[in-house]
């Protein structure tokens, strides 16, 4: 029987706690914005989220990569492990980036989407490929051929980064873009940050919890399979 | 296992190698840590119970498999070597190679005449129409030179299989390596005759023969037997001292691009399948742009009008590529990957891209949905097939990309548009570049806002994309 870590289960229940304490301070507590400066002042709250969601998601995507690249290197299973946790975690808070980001984006800009976004566009893009990994890994046999693919495609998603910030600072250039206000030069508020804070802390702490959880169920898969294989051949085998 | 390493009594040379490789199928271990040498002149049969990878060695052997760890490689002067393939994701043709894989390697739109010229120039041989043919009357397919393979029967697919392999080989002078599996597989007892002559007299040239077979009589004519099983091998045959091979250069592939540029062709002018299955959408959505009034479109941002004209052309382009299907047929694309090694995914979605619809769709909708508006510069009609010839650049890349995808088993379970959003920002460029000269006229300054330079910098992102779907090794 596979045991889900004790650490693992303490880094979700504070992880959670603090998720729900971000989202009461920052409905609650966290001072109001400037009206004259905001379209939708109350709709900035969605920052708690959508913020600490970016950060989850880019160590995600950044564990995804290093695991293609180990894979595509080494072949190790340490590595395709990265690769599915990566994939699976990246596409979770990867939705939470794009559903929050437009939600406050038809609100305050009132579009939901700005094409001249790097940030944005770049999770929204990642966030597709972490999609498709996550839809190939469950519909295709799991050879090393498949492998190979997934961790091309891995490698191919974190080479159009760059090619994404070239795009769309170019597009930058012709549409000005509608710029998420995060800038340390408008200062701030003190309470702002605080919350902010707690709301990466939460989710980093869960973020910790998931990769813990899903590289002991990925381990526990593996070695079920390993064993079945064997049975197969007991039993005469392909 | 290593085995002996020479040929019938005479002194010989090692033309391909395998070097303690382990090849996997699946996540079946087939061959492991596995030595054998080709010797030039020899005929080579593999063989062993059926599953036991004989077909899995011999194309291992032309390149076509990774292997797990070890390498295939054409031996040179001084312990050089040129790599074939091995793990780390070196990868080149077998120079002189012919190849007839089991399941004939070819697409089914192809005529007999057409894939024995195919063969003949991935060879490097411009064999006169009168030496192929001789060559079918021999083998009795003269009858059948212009009727395409999907109308044969499977003896008669295999005949042309096999003659594709060795008929470069025959009328070669210099020594070429013909791999054959299962080459008596549905030949009657003439055609099967005429196999062992054949096979018989390449020896008698100086080729090198490996054929994966149970046919008894081509294993009775063989210099050495490899069986195979269990992921080993056992070698049985004479042993002889071994020549220093001689010096040879790595295969050029200029002959094998351009019979893939023409087999691409030929087959889609046959078959149109790329063309309509790319055509029916973009005018379904055109009309459906025209039927949503083109009020609508006028009044909207200057940009409407451009994005609506472009639209039909990159629902065009996005299309999955019939090609990919072309290839996955009969394993036509692994005969086409044991010629032209890693070069064969780039040449494919360049010239698998639909090349002649972005120009014409976009002309067709500024004719739909301009309405004649006052607005538009008068110039722009000569100009806007510059934005529409950009448009194959992306074409390129959605090509490259779907080709990327198709690399799974099951290709036909992964949802391949969702690698495809990258290709939004160069069509966007493309959209302002065609607002420009809709409504400003076309000028020739380069800069971010202008038409020329919006272009530039569209292509540039395709070509980027195209490169990182290309670059990454295939199976």
């Amino acid at each position: 029987m596979v045991r889900i870590p004790a650490r693992a289960i303490a880094l979700l229940a504070l992880g959670s706690g603090g998720l729900v304490a971000t989202i009461f301070l920052g409905i609650m507590w966290a001072p109001d914005v400037n009206p004259s400066q905001w379209r939708a002042p109350a709709a900035y709250r969605i920052i708690f989220l959508h913020v600490p969601f970016a950060w989850t998601s880019f160590l995600a995507f950044g564990m995804l990569f290093w695991g293609s690249l180990g894979w595509y290197l080494r072949r190790t299973e340490r590595s395709w492990r990265l690769v599915q946790s990566g994939s699976d975690l990246g596409l979770l808070f990867g939705i939470g980036v794009i559903t929050s980001g437009p939600i406050w984006g038809m609100a305050e800009w009132g579009v939901p989407w700005d094409w001249a976004d790097l940030r944005l566009n770049t999770f929204a893009l990642l966030t597709a490929l972490a999609l498709f990994i996550v839809m190939a890994r469950r519909s295709q046999p799991d050879h090393d051929s498949t492998r190979d693919t997934i961790a091309a495609v891995g490698l191919f998603g974190f080479i159009l980064v760059p090619i994404t910030a070239v795009a769309t600072t170019l597009y930058q250039k012709r549409h000005p873009g509608v710029v998420i206000i995060e800038s340390e030069d408008s200062g701030l508020d003190p309470a702002i940050r605080a919350v902010m804070m707690v709301g990466f802390v939460s989710i980093t702490l869960l973020f910790i919890g998931f990769t813990i959880i899903s590289d002991k169920l990925y381990s526990a898969e593996a070695e079920i399979e390993l064993n079945l294989k064997a049975l197969d051949e007991m039993d005469g085998g392909e | 296992m290593k085995g002996p390493s020479a040929v019938g009594g005479h002194v010989s040379y090692p033309v391909l190698r395998i070097k303690g490789a382990t090849v996997l199928r699946g996540s079946r271990t087939v061959m492991e840590d596995i030595d054998l040498d080709v010797m030039c002149g020899e005929m080579l049969c593999l063989t062993g119970p059926n599953g036991s990878g004989k077909s899995t060695l011999l194309e291992t052997l032309a390149g076509l498999h990774a292997p797990r760890s070890g390498e295939v490689v054409v031996p040179l002067p001084n312990q050089e070597s040129i790599p074939i393939r091995d793990s780390r994701g070196r990868r080149t043709p077998v120079p002189g190679l012919s190849i007839a894989l089991q399941t004939d390697g070819a697409c089914l739109d192809e005529t007999v005449l057409e894939r024995l010229k195919t063969a003949s120039m991935v060879a490097g041989k411009s064999l006169t129409d009168e030496t192929i043919s001789a060559a079918m009357e021999k083998w009795a397919l003269s009858h059948r030179s212009e009727d395409r393979l999907a109308v044969l029967s499977q003896g008669l697919r295999k005949r042309v299989s096999i003659l594709a392999a060795i008929l470069p080989a025959i009328q070669s002078s210099e020594p070429r390596i013909v791999l054959l599996d299962e080459p008596s597989e549905g030949l009657d007892a003439a055609s099967r005759d005429l196999l062992h002559e054949s096979i018989f007299s390449l020896r008698e040239k100086g080729h090198s023969v490996v054929i994966a077979t149970h046919d008894d009589a081509i294993i009775e004519i063989s210099d050495r037997t490899v069986e195979i099983s269990s992921s080993t091998i056992s070698l049985t045959g004479p042993n002889h001292s071994v020549d220093d091979p001689p010096f040879r250069d790595a295969t050029p592939v200029g002959g094998a691009i351009s019979a893939l540029g023409r087999w691409i062709l030929a087959l889609e002018m046959r078959n149109p399948v790329d063309t309509v299955q790319r055509i029916v959408p973009a005018l379904l959505a055109l009309f459906l742009l025209r039927s949503i009034g083109l009020d609508a479109i006028s009044d909207g941002a200057p940009s409407s009008l451009a994005f609506y004209i472009l639209a039909p052309a990159l629902i065009a382009i996005l299309v999955r590529p019939a090609l990919i299907d072309r290839l996955k047929e009969r394993r036509s694309g692994d005969w086409w990957r044991a010629h032209l090694g890693r070069s064969i995914r780039p040449l494919s979605s360049i010239v698998g891209s639909p090349w002649i619809l972005p120009i014409p769709l976009t002309y067709l909708s500024f004719i739909v949905l301009s309405n004649g508006s006052s607005d538009i510069d008068p110039s722009a009609y000569a100009w806007l097939w510059l934005p529409a010839l950009s448009m194959l650049d992306i074409g390129a890349a959605a090509t490259a990309i779907h080709m990327l995808v198709s690399g799974f088993e099951r290709s036909t379970a992964v949802a391949a548009s969702l690698m495809m959003a990258i290709l939004i920002w160069p069509f966007l460029l493309l959209v302002d570049a065609t607002t420009e000269i809709l409504y400003q006229g076309m000028y020739f300054d380069i800069g971010f806002d202008t038409p020329l330079g919006l272009i530039i910098c569209s292509s540039l992102i395709a070509a980027s994309v195209w490169g990182a779907a290309v670059i990454i090794p295939d199976e």
